[in-house]
C-alpha cells in the first residue's frame, strides 16, 4: 500500500470524500490503494446493481414511500443518481411493470446496505488520508504475539 | 445500441420471488457486507478472503440459529 507523507491538504481531503460518495471505493483508488480500492467498487457496484435488477430501476428508489431507505440509498453517490434518474424515465413510459412488495423489499435493502457501507468507505478514505492511519482488522496468531513479546 | 437491450431489460424488468428466496437473497448480502467490511478491517489485503469468509458463515448460521431458536419458542408457546 502507497502511503501518502505529511500532512493531507483541505482539498485532498475534501477531493477524496466527494469522490468516495460519487463512486464507493475511488477514494482509495486516489489515495494510492488501488487494490483495496478496485475490491471495493467492484463489490459494491454488483451489490447495488445486483439489488436493482431483482425490482427493477422503477421500482428501487422511492423518496416520498420510504423516505428513511432512500436516505441510505443516496449514500451510494453515482449509483443511486443514476438509478434515480433512470427509474423515474422508466416510469414516465406507458404500461411499465412494477415489482411486487416481496421483490421491492429485496431491490430497497440491497441497494441501502450498500448507502450504509458507503457511509463506512468514505470514512475509511478520509482516515486513510492521514499518513500515520493504520487499520487493525486481523489480530496475529498468538504465536507470533508471543515470539513478539519475547523479543 | 439494440446489442444492450437484453442487458439493460436485466434492470427493468422484476423478477418474481417467493417467500423462501426472499431469505436465499440474504446470503449474497452477508457476503457483500463482509467483503467490504473486512477489505476496510484488514492492513494485508491477502487475509481479506479468508476473514470475509469466516464472518460470512458466522452471520448467516447466527441468522440460521435466531431463526430456528425464533421458531422453536413460537412452536412452544402456541
Amino acid at each position: 500500500m502507497a502511503k501518502p507523507t505529511g500532512e493531507p491538504s483541505l482539498g485532498r481531503v475534501l477531493a477524496t470524500g466527494v469522490v468516495s460518495w460519487l463512486v464507493p471505493g475511488l477514494g482509495h483508488v486516489i489515495n494510492g490503494d488501488r487494490k483495496r480500492g478496485l475490491v471495493l467498487i467492484i463489490v459494491t457496484t454488483a451489490t447495488f446493481w445486483g439489488g436493482v435488477a431483482v425490482a427493477g430501476a422503477q421500482s428501487t428508489f422511492k423518496p416520498r414511500e420510504r423516505t428513511l431507505w432512500f436516505v441510505a440509498q443516496v449514500c451510494a453517490g453515482g449509483h443511486t443518481i443514476v438509478g434515480i434518474s433512470w427509474g423515474q424515465a422508466l416510469a414516465a413510459q406507458p404500461g411499465v411493470k412494477y415489482a411486487g412488495f416481496v421483490a421491492e423489499d429485496v431491490a430497497v435493502i440491497y441497494t441501502s446496505v450498500v448507502g450504509l457501507l458507503n457511509v463506512l468507505i468514505i470514512i475509511d478514505a478520509l482516515l486513510a488520508t492521514d499518513p500515520k492511519y493504520v487499520r487493525v482488522g486481523v489480530r496475529p496468531p498468538p504465536q507470533t504475539r508471543v515470539s513478539e513479546a519475547a523479543s | 445500441m439494440d446489442g444492450l437491450a437484453p442487458i439493460l431489460a436485466i434492470f427493468t424488468t422484476p423478477v418474481p420471488l417467493t417467500g423462501v428466496q426472499h431469505l436465499l437473497l440474504l446470503a449474497p448480502l452477508c457476503v457483500a457486507i463482509s467483503i467490504v467490511y473486512k477489505t476496510l478491517r484488514c492492513e494485508d489485503m491477502s487475509d481479506v478472503p479468508r476473514a470475509a469468509l469466516g464472518q460470512s458463515v458466522t452471520v448467516i448460521l447466527a441468522m440460521v440459529g435466531v431463526g430456528v431458536a425464533v421458531w422453536l419458542l413460537y412452536l412452544l408457546m402456541k
